[in-house]
C-alpha cells in the first residue's frame, strides 16, 4: 500500500518511516554486512587496521601530552582512551554522513528504498566498527592497568544514546550536503578544530571556573563526558550526565526527522 | 484485497538546474558580495494532470514517443518520484521491472547478489534460499555463481537480474522494456516467462515500443504524449490512434 499523501503530518511520516524500515530490514542488514565486509576484506590485516589507527593515535597523544603536562603516562593513557573512543565514533559517523545520500543515488533513483535506511545503515556500520575497536582497545587499556568498573555495564546504554545522536546528525548533514556539495569539506575542518575544543587530551579542570562554561555550550562535550564517567570513573556520575546527552540525542534525531520529512520528496530530484 | 492503482490530478515536475552542484562557498560569497543568487532552474513537466484508475484483472499497455513520460509514470507509481501536486494510491505488492540490475553490488558474487537484490525487493534470506536454485537454473549461470559480478559480461548481468526480478509472484507488475541484454535464446525464454507472470499477476502495467507486443498482451492501452494522457481504451483502437495522430501526423 502506497499513498503519496502519507506525508501529511510528522507523526504519520515517522510512522511510515518505521514501517518502511521494518519492511526493508533484510536490505538494511545486507547493507551493513556488505559495508563491513568490503571494509575489512580488501586488506590483509582487515579489521586490525581499524584498531591500529586509533591505537597509534592514542599512543602518540599519550606520550606527547603526558610528557608535556608532566602526567603519569598510564593514567593519562586511559584518560585519553576514554575520550578518544567516543570522539572517533561520533566524528567518523558524521564525516562519512555527508555523502550518505549522494552515494545512494543508484538506489534512490532506480528502486524504491526508504531514505532513512541509508543513514541508518551507515551509523549501524560505524557502531559495529566502534564496538570492535572498543573491545580491542579496552584490552590495551586493561594492560595499562585500567580497572574494570561496574559502570562499564552501562556502556550499551551510552552507545545507544550516542547512536541516536549520530543518526540525527547524519540525516541533517547528509541532506545538507545535497544542497551544498562542499559541506563535507567544511565538516572536516570543523571537526579538526572541535577535537581541540572538547576535553579529550586535556582535562576540563585545568581551566578556571569562568572558562569552563564555554565547554558546556558544546553539545559534543556531553557525549565525551558520559563515556568518560562510565569508563574512566571520573567525575562522579550524576543524573545530568545522562539526561543532557539523552535530551540532545532525541532533540537532534527529531530535528533530523523533521528535515527529512521536509526534503524527503525533493532529494531524488536534486541528486 | 484486489490490486488497485488510483492516480488523481498528479503532476510531476523536474527542475533542471544550470548549476547542479551548488556550494556553500558560493552561497556565502553571493551573500557577502551582494550578488544575486544564481540558482536558475528551468521547470519541465514530465507528467501533467494525470488521472488514471486501474483495477485487478487489467493488463495495461502504455505507449508514447520517447520522452512522453512512460517510464516516469512507472517510477511515480513505485514511489521513486513523488508528484508535486495530486495524489497516488497503490494497493497491492508491487514488483518493478523498470531498471534491471539496480541494487547489485559489483564487488559481491552472483550468489551473494541474489540475496542483496532479493532484500531490496523485500524478501528474507530464507525466502531467497528457497528460490536460489530456481534463479540459478533460469539464468543458466551455475558455473559463475561464485564469481564477483564485476567480472560478468553485460549479457550475464542482465540474465541474473532478470531471473531474480521475475521469481516473485507480484500482485502488481510494472514492466519497462527490459530485453536489451541477452542473446536470442534468452530473450525468447524471457518473453515466455514474462507472459506467464503477466497472466498470474492481478494488475500489469507494460511500457513498450513494440506495438505488436502491446496488442497481443494488453487489454487496455493508455496513450501518453508530452506528459499527458491523450487517449485510452481498446488496444487496437489506441494503437491506430497513436499511429495516425501522433507518429504520422508529426506530433499533434
Amino acid at each position: 500500500m502506497y499513498d503519496s499523501e502519507e506525508h501529511s503530518s510528522l507523526a504519520r511520516f515517522i510512522g511510515k518511516s518505521m514501517r518502511d524500515v521494518y519492511k526493508f530490514r533484510f536490505a538494511l542488514r545486507n547493507f551493513v554486512v556488505n559495508q563491513l565486509r568490503t571494509r575489512y576484506r580488501k586488506s590483509f590485516l582487515g579489521f586490525l587496521w581499524s584498531l591500529l589507527n586509533p591505537l597509534m593515535f592514542m599512543v602518540v597523544l599519550a606520550v606527547v601530552f603526558a610528557t608535556a603536562f608532566k602526567q603519569d603516562m598510564r593514567t593519562y593513557g586511559i584518560y585519553i582512551f576514554s575520550g578518544l573512543i567516543p570522539w572517533l565514533f561520533i566524528s567518523q559517523s558524521i564525516l562519512a554522513g555527508g555523502q550518505v545520500f549522494i552515494n545512494a543515488e543508484g538506489f534512490l533513483k532506480k528502486v524504491y528504498v526508504p531514505k532513512l535506511l541509508f543513514p541508518l545503515a551507515l551509523v549501524l556500520t560505524e557502531t559495529v566498527n566502534f564496538f570492535f575497536s572498543l573491545v580491542g582497545l579496552y584490552i590495551f587499556a586493561l594492560a595499562l592497568g585500567s580497572p574494570l568498573r561496574w559502570t562499564m555495564a552501562l556502556l550499551p546504554l551510552v552507545i545507544l544514546i550516542t547512536f541516536l545522536f549520530n543518526l540525527g546528525c547524519v540525516i541533517i548533514i547528509g541532506i545538507g550536503t545535497i544542497y551544498f556539495r562542499d559541506l563535507s569539506h567544511i565538516t572536516v575542518i570543523v571537526f579538526q578544530a572541535l577535537f581541540y575544543l572538547v576535553p579529550i587530551i586535556y582535562q576540563i579542570d585545568m581551566f578556571p571556573e569562568s572558562a569552563r562554561k564555554l565547554f558546556y555550550l558544546n553539545p559534543f562535550y556531553y557525549f565525551i563526558n558520559l563515556f568518560r564517567v562510565v569508563i574512566y570513573g571520573q567525575p562522579a556520575m550524576t543524573w545530568a550526565d545522562w539526561l543532557i546527552p539523552l535530551g540532545l540525542a532525541l532533540g537532534i534525531l527529531l530535528l533530523g526527522l523533521i528535515v527529512l520529512k521536509l526534503r524527503d520528496r525533493e532529494i531524488v530530484y536534486r541528486l | 484485497m484486489s490490486a488497485r492503482i488510483s492516480i488523481q490530478n498528479a503532476s510531476l515536475r523536474f527542475q533542471i538546474f544550470t548549476n547542479p552542484t551548488p556550494t556553500l562557498k558560493e552561497a556565502a560569497l553571493n551573500l557577502v558580495l551582494r550578488r544575486p543568487r544564481v540558482t536558475h532552474s528551468r521547470d519541465f513537466y514530465a507528467l501533467k494532470d494525470i488521472n488514471l484508475n486501474f483495477e485487478g484483472g487489467q493488463r495495461v499497455g502504455i505507449i508514447g514517443l520517447n520522452g512522453a513520460g512512460k517510464s516516469t509514470l512507472l517510477k511515480m507509481i513505485v514511489g521513486i518520484y513523488a508528484p508535486q501536486t495530486g495524489r497516488i494510491e497503490v494497493q497491492g505488492r508491487v514488483t518493478p521491472m523498470i531498471e534491471i540490475g539496480t541494487g547489485f553490488d559489483v564487488e559481491l558474487t552472483g550468489r551473494e547478489n541474489i540475496y542483496v537484490n532479493g532484500a531490496i525487493l523485500g524478501f528474507s534470506p530464507q525466502e531467497m534460499a528457497r528460490r536460489e536454485k530456481e534463479i540459478i537454473d533460469f539464468s543458466e549461470l551455475e558455473q559463475f555463481m561464485d564469481v564477483p559480478v564485476k567480472y560478468y559480461s553485460s549479457g550475464m548481468y542482465g540474465r541474473l537480474a532478470f531471473s531474480i526480478a521475475t521469481m516473485t509472484n507480484p500482485e502488481i507488475l510494472l514492466v519497462d522494456e527490459i530485453f536489451s541484454a541477452g542473446d536470442a535464446h534468452f530473450v525468447e525464454k524471457g518473453s515466455r516467462r514474462m507472459k506467464e507472470m503477466m497472466h498470474s499477476s492481478q494488475l500489469v502495467l507494460y511500457v513498450s515500443h513494440s506495438l505488436q507486443h502491446i496488442t497481443e498482451l494488453c487489454n487496455h492501452v493508455v496513450v501518453l504524449h508530452h506528459g499527458q494522457v491523450v487517449n485510452q481504451g481498446d488496444p487496437n483502437e489506441m494503437v491506430a490512434y497513436y499511429m495516425n495522430t501522433i507518429v504520422n501526423a508529426g506530433n499533434l
